[in-house]
Formats: structure tokens, sequence, C-alpha cells
């Protein structure tokens, strides 16, 4: 993603106005399994959502709140598309109006919803296991996409 | 007054006038001028998006004070493997 998705003069703008921006690598001495990259390969990105237990991308409210995650590649067109998603509901569960005791409740129906108009399976299973689970980013394991598929082991 | 002693001050002085006369004509501090790129008319315009990169912290914690501070969302991205292959 750093070659192509961060590489976009829009997206630098948009990280830049809207994100304060982190990154960890949990294992870099890891080496990519064989005939992950085929011969042919050339650096124009991955498809959307592959490599899911190599990659998670998390939007996270100020207060470390997870308001979305998806696992996998994304290019542009999807990136922006999961920071809307982002962007909206951290706007919803921050609005004054709403009681913090009822966040947990409007993340898991926004979360839900996205589930059924998601554009594959697995990016609807992510939707379903957050869900799940109203969380900081600190619980937020590696492991927690680990069920969509395994690049690694 | 020691004119001697008043002599070597002379140069600072004018070194210090040059130097803030500088600093306040030019547009560009980090260098003289922007790299160009070809622009949508065909034309070389400076490079907008020069010096303009995503800013990445290595700690959320740090990550998590400053968004505070700035009122923004917290972007981070938990990686995993050796990211030297082409195109990560």
């Amino acid at each position: 993603m750093r070659t192509v998705t961060f590489s976009d003069g829009g997206m630098v703008k948009l990280l830049g106005d809207k994100f304060v921006c982190a990154w960890v690598n949990r294992r870099p001495d890891l080496k990519f399994k064989d005939g992950l990259y085929p011969k042919e390969w050339r650096p124009r990105g991955l498809a959307n959502g592959a490599a899911v237990t190599n990659i998670t991308s998390v939007f996270a409210a100020p207060d470390g709140t997870v308001i979305h995650a998806m696992p996998g590649y994304l290019d542009v067109a999807g990136f922006k598309r999961h920071f809307e998603f982002a962007h909206a509901l951290q706007a919803q569960l921050y609005d004054p109006a709403v009681k913090r005791e009822d966040r947990a409740g409007l993340y898991a129906k926004a979360h839900l919803k996205a589930a059924k108009e998601a554009k594959d399976d697995n990016e609807a299973e992510a939707h379903r296991l957050l869900a799940e689970r109203f969380m900081r980013v600190d619980e937020l394991k590696f492991g927690f996409f680990d069920g969509l598929g395994n690049v690694f082991r | 007054m020691n004119l001697r002693r008043l002599a070597q001050f002379i140069p600072f002085v004018l070194l210090t006038g040059i130097a803030i006369s500088s600093a306040q004509e030019d547009p560009h501090p980090l260098c003289a001028c922007k790299p160009r790129e070809v622009g949508a008319s065909g034309s070389r315009v400076d490079w907008d998006g020069y010096a303009k990169s995503i800013r990445w912290h290595y700690s959320i914690d740090e990550a998590m004070k400053i968004a505070r501070a700035e009122g923004k969302m917290v972007f981070w991205q938990q990686i995993v493997g050796d990211l030297d292959k082409e195109g990560c």
C-alpha cells in the first residue's frame, strides 16, 4: 500500500488533514510465503482484500476507540470507501446528542448494516466480527481477522 | 571606544544583516526552488506535493496523544512481514 495507495496525492492530503498516522510491523523478519507473488508480478498493488493477515488498517477515535478496521490490501478507491464509513461512524458516535452508553449499540448496528452491503465475503465477515466487539486499539489483537484467510501459516 | 575591538564586530554585523535580509525575502526556506513537474497544461509547474507526505508515527500512544490535541482521528496500520518486496 505504501507504494500505491499511500503514494496517491489525494490520499496523502486526506490522511494528513484528517488523521494522525501510525504503523507497526509485528514481525518484520517474516518472509512472504512462496508463490504469494507470481513471477509476472508488477508493482501495481494487490486486489482489495488480499493478504488479510499481512495488513490491517485501523481507524480509531482520538480516545483510542476502534471505529473501524479492515484486513488486507486496500487500493485508493477501497481505502476512501472505508475511510468514509469510519469518518461517518465516528461523527455519529461522538455526536454530543449521543449518550456514551449508546455508542456500542450504534457501532454494532452500523457494522451489521455494512456487512450486508459489503463488496465481498471477506469484507462482510470483517464487519460482522467488528460488530461483536466494541473495543479500544490495545484490545484489537493482530489475529482478530485470522479467520478470514491465512497467508503466513 | 576601542576602534580595533569595534572593527572585529563589523563583519559579524554585516553578515547578520545579510542573513536576516535573505530570510525575509526567501519564500521557500527549505530550498531555493521547488521541484517541477509537468502540469495539466503541459508546461512545467511547481510540484505541489513536494515535502508533503504522510507523517508516520511509530507509537500508537504518541499518535493518540497528538490526535487528541489536534482533534483528528487515528489511522493505524498493523503489518506483518518482510516489506522489501516490490509493491509493498
